[in-house]
């Protein structure tokens, strides 16, 4: 199975997706600031509606080579979380994020946001 | 989060009306970060998220009213900075917004899944952070928001329970230390946990009330009014939780008084009336319960617009011959009102019927009079923190220790029997308790046998049991074989026959 999701590409972002098995990983690159929040916005919903389409059990979020994402642009993955946490159990699936630790804005921002889904979110440095 | 029993019509009301309100919160929070400067939408975005964390109390949602003190403390600080904050101070308010949206949005109670302890803690870093990096530059005074408030204490029930078993078990300790070093580490250490348990159980009502002042100055200017207001509460106190559900009660009533109650100034001379209306919250404890007053010198209560409110609402028949006290109880109805129009300041409330359900919740009542064209005054009645207990006092046999059972059981003194309990044996006090009385003459043994109900329990004694008042400093569980009491400024234990009981079962068993 292929994953059939547009590239992401701004000129401060970029981010594309590939799946093995039922895990989808999409990895991010570049700084994710304002303007590139609707670019951003637009592809969490496509990663969304693919991992619904292809029944995902897990998406990986690849944030190693971000190096940067504001707080109106991480509202993106607070909102996708929520909409997860919304669905039917049986079509939940789980969301990996693959951090930088040497990266301060992804310690805060990842430990914050794995508190609203603990059983859903997890981390890895 | 518990809903107790409130109606599934107030909870939806809540949930609906808060969503509005962290939505415009969140609004204002995005434009003062582009640089806006908007002194009404700062005062409005207070008000609102001052209102959810009030609602949110009084209908149960505790983790929205946790979210929504916290996200006030971030608010007050970003307002110091002019809002110019960090990434990361800036990310737990965002997120904070959301979190606060997504448990009102969930259907369901509980918060199954949500570390909200966590997240508390992420914003209490970021705040602790802000401050010991906070620049030193002049703010715009007239962007303040109103501090967050100094809510009282929050300790579980439980966690006061164990903190007063640590207390009473550091006593015990104390009692039965045999050398001086150790009695007196303990002492102190007893004297330190009761402190901070009485500093807990009871809290100062003044002091919130007095934060309505300053919030009842600020409302009545905005709305053109003239308010005297005045706060009596001397020497109040109440327990943490009842003291909380007072003032959000009060936050309701302050606001109604001023935006419907008081007239304009113009209205007021009209009226016959001095032009600056008068607002007095008055507290005192009476009979095992403390009643709070708010009262005000406005319009009061029209019944007929209430009567045909109530009758459009279907709650009355053209034949109902409702009274005043029936149309008075009607305001309390879920949902009910008597305003077509929406008031930004407590139009758009949970209104009344939340206050009462509030107040219910914790054991109390609300009740309101009525003074028709001269005001109105809300009476609520909740119990007094228990301190004072009627006991029976007597020596422990062999000690100089004081002991005391509550009145409730009838003591009959007799002989020593066999089956007698020694407390101080059943209690392990063996060290230096026992030392006090060195040198002294043993007093005659004696039992006092103690009834009540089914059970009759025989207990060593020194001397015959006197009836005394007790003041209870660090009260126990029921189930705590004792307490620690004060009589006439003396310590002493109390002693709970059953469990004392129990006690030397268990230590003859462990014998065995």
């Amino acid at each position: 199975m292929t994953v059939q999701l547009p590239k992401l590409r701004s000129p401060v972002l970029s981010g594309d997706a590939e799946i093995v098995g039922t895990v989808i990983t999409a990895r991010f690159r570049g700084t994710a600031d304002i303007e590139a929040k609707p670019e951003l916005d637009q592809y969490v919903k496509a990663l969304h509606d693919e991992a619904l389409r292809v029944t995902a059990t897990k998406v990986q979020i690849d944030l190693r080579e971000l190096e940067f994402m504001n707080s109106s642009s991480f509202k993106v993955f607070v909102t996708w979380l929520a909409q997860v946490q919304e669905l039917p159990a049986e079509q939940q699936y789980r969301i990996h994020f693959l951090s930088n630790p040497n990266m301060h804005w992804q310690r805060r921002s990842l430990a914050a946001l794995s508190c609203f889904a603990v059983d859903l979110v997890t981390i890895e440095t | 989060m518990s809903f107790g029993s409130l109606p599934e019509g107030i909870i939806n009301r809540f949930r609906s009306l808060s969503l509005e309100r962290i939505g415009r919160v969140e609004s204002v929070w995005n434009a003062l970060l582009q640089g806006a400067e908007d002194e009404e939408a700062v005062r409005a975005m207070s008000r609102d998220l001052h209102t959810l964390k009030g609602d949110a109390k009084v209908v149960g949602y505790d983790e929205v009213h946790v979210l929504s003190q916290k996200l006030e403390e971030l608010l007050a600080l970003a307002a110091q900075l002019n809002y110019r904050v960090s990434e990361d101070f800036e990310l737990v308010v965002t997120m904070a917004t959301q979190f606060v949206s997504m448990l009102l949005k969930k259907k369901s109670a509980g918060t199954s899944g949500i570390d909200l302890d966590g997240f508390v803690q992420q914003v209490d870093d970021v705040i602790r952070e802000t401050r010991v990096l906070r620049r030193t530059r002049p703010s715009n005074p007239h962007l303040q928001i109103v501090a967050a408030d100094t809510s009282p204490d929050r300790l579980s029930p439980e966690t006061r329970r164990r903190l007063a078993r640590a207390a009473t078990d550091a006593f015990l300790e104390y009692l039965g230390a045999r050398n001086s070093t150790s009695r007196g580490r303990m002492r102190r250490i007893w004297h330190v946990l009761s402190q901070e348990l009485s500093r807990l159980q009871a809290v100062e009502l003044a002091p919130l009330l007095e934060r309505q002042r300053a919030a009842g100055a600020v409302l009545a200017g905005e709305l053109g009014k003239q308010v005297d207001f005045t706060i009596d509460a001397a020497d109040v106190r109440l327990e943490p939780r009842v003291a909380e559900a007072i003032d959000m009660a009060i936050v309701h009533l302050v606001r109604n008084a001023i935006d419907h109650g008081i007239e304009t100034p113009v209205a007021r001379i009209a009226a016959g009336k001095r032009s600056c209306g008068r607002l007095a919250i008055r507290a005192e404890e009476a009979s095992g319960n403390v009643h709070v007053t708010v009262e005000d010198d406005g319009g009061g209560v029209d019944l007929e617009v209430v009567r045909a409110a109530a009758l459009e609402a279907g709650l009355l028949t053209e034949d109902s011959p409702a009274g005043e006290r029936e149309l008075l109880d009607i305001l309390f109805h879920p949902g009910f009102s008597t305003r077509d129009d929406v008031s930004a300041v407590s139009g758009r409330g949970v209104g009344l019927d939340a206050v009462k359900a509030g107040i219910v919740r914790i054991g109390g009542t609300v009740r309101l009079a009525n003074r028709p064209a001269a005001g109105t005054t809300f009476t609520i009645v909740v119990p007094a923190p228990v301190r004072q207990l009627r006991v029976f006092q007597f020596l422990a046999p062999g000690s100089a220790i004081n002991l005391a059972v509550s009145a409730r059981w009838t003591p009959t003194v007799e002989p020593v029997g066999a089956d007698a309990i020694d407390p101080i044996q059943a209690m392990q006090l063996l060290g230096g308790s026992r030392q006090t009385l060195a040198g002294a003459p043993p007093p005659k043994p004696l039992a006092v046998r103690l009834r009540w109900g089914f059970l009759e329990i025989p207990v060593r004694a020194a001397t015959e049991p006197v009836l005394a008042t007790a003041e209870r400093v660090c009260p126990t569980p029921d189930d705590h074989p004792v307490e620690v009491i004060e009589i006439d400024g003396v310590e002493a234990l109390l002693l709970r026959p059953e469990h004392v009981a129990d006690m030397r079962s268990r230590r003859d068993n462990d014998g065995d």
